[in-house]
C-alpha cells in the first residue's frame, strides 16, 4: 500500500515537472520574439598605385641622348644626357601620383650618384617642384599628385685626362629611389 | 604520455601553428602595400679639351696657279704650300681661320715669320682680318673656347721692289714659315 502511494507520488512530480516545464516553454515563446537589425555594408575594394605621371623636360632638352622614359608600371624613369659644357643644366619634372585608394608616405629616400670629388663639377639635385626636400614620413594621401623635379648642372670643367687625351667624357649613373608605404 | 597531456600538445602545436599562418598573412598584407619609385639617370660630363687649329683655307682669286695648294683635314694645325712666283707681280694669297674648338681658352704665347729675309722684293704677310679690315696679329691675342679669327697670308713678287737685277739673279726656293705658339689662357 505504502509502496503504491509512493509510486503514485512519483508521478505526480513528473506530472507537475513537466507542467512546468510546459509552462516555462509558453511563457518563454509567450515573451520572446526575434529583433533584427538588417544592415547593408558596402566594401570597397582597395586599392594601391603608386606611379610616375606627366614626365617633361623643363630645361636642356638639346641635351638629352635620348628622351626621358617611364617603364610600363609606371615606377622608373630613365634619362641620358651629355654635358658639354659649364653651366649646362638639364631639368625634368614629373608627377608622383598616388591613383589608389589608400594613403601613402614615404618611408625611405636614396639619391645615388656623385662622389665627393665629383660634386665640385657636377650638381644633382631631386626636390619637390617647390624646391623643398623629400623626406621621409612625407604623406600623398589618395587621390594626390606631388610634383617632383630632377636637376643636372655643368658647374665646373672637368680636368683633361692626361693619360687618354681621346677621353672626351666621363660618365656618371646617377640614381634615386622613394619609398612609399600605406600610411 | 598520457591522453590528456597528448591533445594539450596537439593544442599548442595548432596554436603556434596558427599564429606563424597570422603573421605570414599580415607580413603578405603588408608587403603587398608598399612601392618603390626610381629616377636612373646617365650624364656624360665633357672633359676639358685643348684643340686649335686651322679651318677653312680660301685662295684669293689672282694668285698663280699651284698643285700644292694649302689644304687642312680634321684639326690641322699645319699649313703647306708650294708656289712659283715666276715674274714681278705674281702672287698667291689665301684666308684661312685659326679655330678654338676646346673647352679651354688659348692665347697667343709667341708668333714667328721666317723666310723671306735678305729678298725684300718678296713681300711676305700675315695679317688678322677684323671687320673686313687687315690688322697685324696682335701680340695678346686671346681665343675663347669655340672662337675664331681669320688670318690672310700673302707672299708677292713685288713689282715696285723688283728690280733688273732682281729679275735676272736665280732665286732659291723660298721656305716661308709662319707659326702662331698658343697657350692656354
Amino acid at each position: 500500500m505504502e509502496e503504491k502511494n509512493e509510486s503514485k507520488k512519483r508521478k505526480n512530480y513528473v506530472l507537475l515537472i513537466i507542467l512546468l516545464l510546459l509552462c516555462i516553454t509558453l511563457g518563454y515563446s509567450l515573451v520572446s520574439s526575434n529583433i533584427l537589425i538588417n544592415g547593408t555594408t558596402n566594401i570597397r575594394r582597395s586599392e594601391w598605385n603608386i606611379h610616375f605621371d606627366n614626365v617633361n623636360v623643363t630645361n636642356g632638352d638639346s641635351l638629352a641622348v635620348v628622351p626621358p622614359s617611364v617603364n610600363s608600371q609606371g615606377t622608373i624613369i630613365s634619362f641620358s644626357i651629355n654635358l658639354n659644357k659649364i653651366d649646362d643644366y638639364y631639368e625634368l619634372v614629373a608627377d608622383v601620383y598616388n591613383e589608389g585608394t589608400v594613403d601613402a608616405k614615404v618611408t625611405d629616400c636614396q639619391k645615388i650618384g656623385l662622389s665627393s670629388e665629383q660634386e665640385e663639377y657636377i650638381e644633382y639635385n631631386i626636390t619637390y617642384l617647390d624646391g623643398s626636400p623629400i623626406n621621409e614620413g612625407d604623406i600623398l594621401r589618395a587621390g594626390e599628385r606631388k610634383k617632383i623635379k630632377v636637376n643636372v648642372k655643368y658647374l665646373k670643367l672637368l680636368p683633361i685626362n692626361e693619360d687618354d687625351l681621346n677621353d672626351l667624357y666621363e660618365t656618371v649613373n646617377l640614381a634615386f629611389s622613394v619609398n612609399y608605404i600605406q600610411n | 604520455m598520457n591522453k590528456e597531456s597528448k591533445k594539450k600538445n596537439n593544442s599548442n602545436t595548432l596554436l603556434v601553428i596558427g599564429l606563424l599562418l597570422l603573421f605570414v598573412v599580415i607580413g603578405v598584407g603588408y608587403a603587398a602595400l608598399s612601392s618603390v619609385l626610381q629616377i636612373n639617370g646617365t650624364a656624360n660630363i665633357g672633359r676639358s679639351s685643348w684643340n686649335v687649329h686651322f679651318e677653312n683655307v680660301a685662295i684669293t682669286n689672282g694668285s698663280v696657279n699651284t698643285e700644292n695648294e694649302p689644304y687642312t683635314a680634321s684639326n690641322t694645325t699645319e699649313l703647306s704650300y708650294a708656289v712659283d712666283l715666276n715674274a714681278p707681280g705674281d702672287f698667291y694669297e689665301f684666308t684661312v681661320d685659326v679655330v678654338n674648338s676646346g673647352s679651354l681658352a688659348a692665347k697667343l704665347n709667341s708668333t714667328s715669320k721666317t723666310g723671306a729675309e735678305g729678298y725684300p722684293y718678296i713681300v711676305y704677310t700675315v695679317k688678322m682680318i677684323e671687320d673686313n679690315v687687315d690688322v697685324d696679329v696682335p701680340a695678346n691675342l686671346e681665343l675663347a673656347a669655340n672662337q675664331s679669327i681669320k688670318l690672310r697670308i700673302r707672299v708677292e713678287y713685288s713689282r715696285e721692289l723688283a728690280d733688273a737685277t732682281t729679275i735676272n739673279n736665280q732665286v732659291p726656293a723660298l721656305n716661308l714659315a709662319y707659326i702662331m705658339n698658343f697657350v692656354q689662357a
